[in-house]
């Protein structure tokens, strides 16, 4: 049987909450009441050093001076991709609408000209590619008739 | 944006009875820096624990309404703390910050807090090895035992309060903080030993 303090007894004795046969052991075992010194010690430095610390992150980290968290910096990252995308994009596009009504004049007006042409081709008898020649056999027919006479 | 909060609070009195959050600006006066003391050394990151801090106030003063004054206002903050700790450490997302946190603590950042205006030299040595080595063996207790002994011994609650706060039974609260104890005390009796040596 271990007859030192147990890590409850300890507790106990460090919150003051002992009964009073631990507190006895603890007043008579040096074992017992040397480690209860050293515990007593440490944790006090850890809350001494801790609340130190924190205070320290708090005053850091407090919305003013905090650096942006890891999540704040997907979402920054997110949206200059996006930007860098659709900035682009959007500063082409009126470039494009204005551009749009200076050049469809021209096509339509030559789709106007071709659709002329192919009216003209079809009410003539004699397509345009060979007018050239049908021009110069209705001179000799008129150079033959103008014999004849 | 505490400020911000508090006026849509002003009112829900009307209809809804007061509780110590309906002036959350006050609330967050009172215990924030008690809140985020547990949360960084839980979490020993300080952007989680800032980002976790203003959760737990944000929590506290949408639930505000649940609040019967069944326990104090600390102990309700720290129970809603408790959960969002919970919820931010199962995640993936948690484990790879936390290894690549810019921000995380260390024991030479606590040590270099550590004043001995009247000890010795060998003693202050001593102290600083002894509080490095106790930080380490609290980051190697489980999420729960941390949980525990943080509360007991560095918030000082009571016993009965960790276990509100934690909604673990008083028995299991025990058990926990006295293995959590335990694995300390045989951390710092081996440095002593070496120390010794």
């Amino acid at each position: 049987m271990n007859p030192h303090l147990s890590s409850e007894q300890l507790d106990d004795v460090l919150a003051g909450k002992a009964n009073p046969a631990a507190v006895a052991h603890a007043a008579t075992c040096v074992h017992c009441s040397q480690e209860l010194a050293a515990l007593s010690g440490i944790f006090g430095n850890l809350r001494i050093t801790t609340a130190a610390v924190a205070e320290n992150h708090r005053l850091i980290a407090s919305p003013r001076n905090a650096p942006r968290a890891p999540r704040m910096a997907w979402a920054l990252a997110t949206i200059a991709l996006f930007a860098s995308v659709a900035v682009p994009l959007a500063v082409r596009r009126p470039a494009t609408v204005q551009n749009h009504p200076a050049a469809t004049p021209p096509v339509a007006m030559s789709d106007e000209a071709l659709m002329e042409s192919v009216r003209n081709d079809l009410a003539s008898s004699v397509p345009e590619s060979l007018q050239p020649l049908a021009s110069t056999t209705t001179n000799e027919t008129s150079t033959t008739t103008t014999r004849k006479d | 944006m505490l400020e911000q909060m508090a006026q849509p609070a002003d009112l829900l009195t009307a209809v809804a009875p007061a509780t110590p959050f309906d002036n959350i600006a006050d609330v967050h006066a009172l215990y924030e820096q008690r809140i985020f003391r547990f949360l960084l050394l839980s979490l020993r990151d300080r952007d989680a624990a800032l980002e976790l801090t203003q959760d737990t106030f944000l929590s506290a003063w949408r639930s505000r309404a649940f609040f019967r004054g069944d326990c104090s206002v600390a102990t309700w903050l720290m129970r809603i703390a408790i959960n969002h700790l919970r919820d931010h450490t199962r995640t993936g997302a948690f484990k790879f910050w936390k290894r690549a946190a810019a921000t995380a603590i260390d024991a030479t950042e606590l040590q270099s807090q550590l004043r001995h205006p009247a000890s010795s030299a060998e003693s202050a040595l001593a102290a600083h090895q002894q509080l490095g080595v106790v930080w380490e063996s609290v980051n190697k207790l489980t999420e729960r035992q941390r949980t525990i002994f943080l509360l007991r011994f560095v918030d000082e609650l009571e016993l009965n309060e960790i276990a509100e706060a934690t909604g673990l039974s008083l028995p299991t609260v025990k058990s926990h903080l006295y293995r959590a104890l335990d694995h300390v005390r045989t951390a710092a009796r081996d440095a002593g030993k070496r120390d010794t040596r």
